[in-house]
């Protein structure tokens, strides 16, 4: 049997662990979390430099004196899995290690942002991590025991991690995170420069307006300092009117694919999925709906692609050419309930697009709701067809995607 | 009857001078809501298309009495305007707008909470009574009256099928749209524990979405407290791990949170779920 202790189950921390792995919307870089939140909270770090260049890598090396870790910089956590983390005894071996790191790819994009950090005497290695729950409360884990192997941890042996649970809006105090530190084994000056660091991150998640806050790991030195190698900052982008130098970051350029990009920049919501349907909604219900209607009938949707309700002609036009921009298109599915969104600027937008980006991929178009009638007018003259039915609709793109008619 | 407003509900409009605030006011009146004016700071003591303006949501209350707002100031000014309608002791705040950011959103539920304010939202398409009144954005010739309590994360999914409710001759009681953000007030469980109570809802079509675990809540409280038939659908089947498809609540959190994981979860507790929402009513039958 487990010991349940002040814990609320595996499941809760098993969950709250998920939570903060899977938020990839708004990852920052390591390099930024440090650079731009942990230096501005003290939080202690050893030195460390961006690099760019081989060059730069080379006097970054000489500067901090090996040994060194070389650590690309990209918007996802595992990175020591994947050998995108190495620790380098000499100069020779660091820059083999660079060169080595830089020629590969993450996400279909080359890796040429890497820090340079300088070596440490390691003698534990820790884990925080923190999120909102859905309830206005920080949620907290803390483990001695860091290191990649962390949802194991909490499958297997949940009396290892720690657990709070903060309201979001109170006073922050390491006095509150002493007491579960020392439960893990931790004494003295040691146990309270971890609960000073967790303190300070808490104070971050919401003067900062993050997301999720993680170091893994956090290490204990053999002279007893506790310091920051990894962050793992998650940003809540809906906050960047707040923040507005982050749009200026590395990250925001690397979280989106350049067609997502391209869709965020004209108020389209716009995520990969991979088949060969280009999909269309207005309204992200019912974009999943959509989506969910064409895997039923045996297609697979290329995209994600939200106008939101209420769309104007341009952002219909927009939407195509984001969409047909990627390529590998087998058809084209417009699925558009009018409730705000006025089906005359639906098709005004369709057939715009279709002169100016000569899309000759089949198109299959619904248009249920207002100005329905207006919309299906404008669609015949141009020479096009409208459904009034949303699965009549999908199964035909899935058939055209097919090759059947 | 019905559920949280009906033709009696005293509404206000913040940001009722704005192009939204002002289009679906007027569209509010139009389908025989109780629209007694709107707020917007500044231009008080005016009047745009026959409602009159205040400068502060206390004192458009004092004049009329209102006891429901709805909101559709940008994101940047949603908390105070959230913060006001909440101070001055309005009953039912509706929040349509969205991308508020979510430490903003949290406070907004903390003081609802602590004054007692219900607060729908927010990135909501609002809630309607059939036949009595509306507030926020749902069309209103997709709806008619009757026994369907319809909740919903989702906004023109809803719409897809209030219509396909309405064609099927199943009128509805309220709909209520709890809107995509992951942090809200009014939730699952609260409408579902409303529905429950309402003598007019003979059954209850709940509409969820992948991410969060609203859905495994109002399992949980199905599964206590509802004997009402329950029909329940999950949109994002074919979602990718951590990517979010349009809301911010559809987060797939690691194995959990997913539709399948959710229908399961829904299923054991009686709830009927279908695969397409064009199977919706013939069961409610």
């Amino acid at each position: 049997m487990k010991k349940k202790g002040n814990f609320k189950g595996t499941r809760n921390i098993a969950h709250s662990l998920q939570i903060g792995r899977a938020i990839i919307m708004g990852l920052i870089l390591e390099y930024e979390g440090k650079e731009f939140l942990f230096k501005k909270y003290r939080i202690p770090m050893l030195e460390y430099r961006l690099v760019r260049s081989r060059e730069e890598a080379e006097k970054a090396i000489d500067e901090l004196g090996a040994p060194v870790a070389v650590k690309a910089q990209i918007l996802s956590g595992g990175r020591g899995k994947m050998g995108l983390v190495k620790f380098s005894r000499t100069k020779e071996e660091a820059l083999a290690n660079y060169d080595e790191i830089t020629s590969r790819e993450f996400d279909g994009r080359p890796i040429n942002l890497v820090v340079i950090e300088a070596g440490a005497d390691i003698k534990q290695e820790v884990f925080v991590s923190m999120v909102f729950d859905n309830t206005g409360n920080i949620v907290v884990l803390f483990s001695a025991e860091g290191g990649v192997e962390i949802e194991k941890l909490a499958e297997e042996e949940p009396e290892k991690i720690s657990r709070f649970v903060v309201p979001f809006d109170d006073e922050i105090y390491p006095y509150m995170f002493a007491a579960g530190v020392g439960k893990q084994g931790f004494t003295g000056k040691v146990k309270m420069k971890i609960a000073t660091i967790i303190a300070t991150l808490v104070k971050m998640m919401v003067k900062e307006d993050l997301q999720l806050a993680e170091i893994n790991p956090l290490i204990i030195t053999n002279s007893n300092d506790v310091v920051a190698i990894d962050s793992r900052i998650g940003i809540d982008e809906d906050a960047m009117f707040r923040h507005p130098e982050r749009e200026e970051w590395l990250s925001a350029e690397l979280r989106d694919t350049p067609a997502e990009k391209d869709a965020h920049e004209h108020g389209l919501a716009y995520v990969d999925l991979g088949g060969d349907i280009g999909m269309l909604s207005c309204g992200a219900g019912m974009g999943m709906a959509t989506a969910d209607l064409i895997e039923y009938y045996g297609g697979e949707p290329r995209n994600f692609l939200d106008v939101g309700g209420g769309a104007s002609p341009e952002k219909v036009e927009n939407a195509l050419r984001v969409m047909v921009s990627e390529g590998g298109l087998k058809s084209i599915l417009i699925n558009a309930f009018g409730g705000i969104t006025r089906l005359d600027d639906v098709a005004k937008g369709i057939i715009e697009a279709k002169k100016k980006y000569n899309i000759d991929i089949p198109m299959v178009i619904r248009l249920n709701g207002t100005n329905q009638e207006e919309g299906v007018a404008l669609l015949k003259e141009a020479g096009m067809e409208a459904y009034l039915s949303m699965e009549d609709s999908v199964e035909k793109a899935v058939k055209l995607a097919k090759g059947e008619n | 009857m019905a559920i949280l407003l009906n033709k009696d509900t005293k509404v206000i409009v913040q940001g009722i001078t704005g192009f939204q605030g002002l289009f679906h006011a007027k569209k509010m009146r139009d389908y025989g809501t109780q629209v007694v004016g709107g707020v917007t700071p500044g231009k008080g003591g005016t009047e745009i298309e026959g409602f009159k303006v205040w400068d502060s949501v206390a004192e458009a209350v004092e004049a009329t009495g209102a006891n429901a707002t709805c909101i559709f100031v940008p994101a940047k000014f949603a908390k105070s305007a959230a913060y006001e309608a909440i101070d001055a002791g309005v009953e039912l705040v509706v929040l349509i707008t969205e991308g508020i950011p979510k430490i903003d959103t949290m406070s907004i539920v903390k003081r609802a909470n602590k004054k007692g304010s219900t607060l729908i939202g927010p990135n909501c398409p609002g809630l309607i009574t059939p036949g009595q009144a509306k507030i926020g954005i749902i069309p209103t010739n997709i709806v008619k009256p009757g026994k369907i309590g319809v909740v919903s994360r989702s906004g023109t999914l809803t719409y897809e099928v209030l219509e396909q409710l309405s064609n099927a001759g199943l009128g509805q009681s309220t709909c209520v749209g709890i809107g995509g953000d992951p942090y809200k007030q009014t939730n699952f469980v609260q409408v579902l524990k409303l529905f429950q109570e309402d003598p007019e809802t003979e059954k209850i079509v709940m509409l969820g979405e992948i991410g969060g675990n609203a859905e495994e809540l109002a399992a949980e409280f199905i599964k206590e407290h509802v004997t009402k038939p329950v029909v329940g659908y999950i949109a994002g089947k074919t979602a990718k791990p951590g990517k979010t498809m349009g809301h911010a609540g559809a987060i797939i959190q690691g194995g959990k949170g997913t539709a399948d994981s959710k229908i399961k979860t829904l299923e054991s507790v009686g709830v009927k779920t279908v695969n397409r929402i064009s199977e919706i009513p013939d069961l409610l039958k």
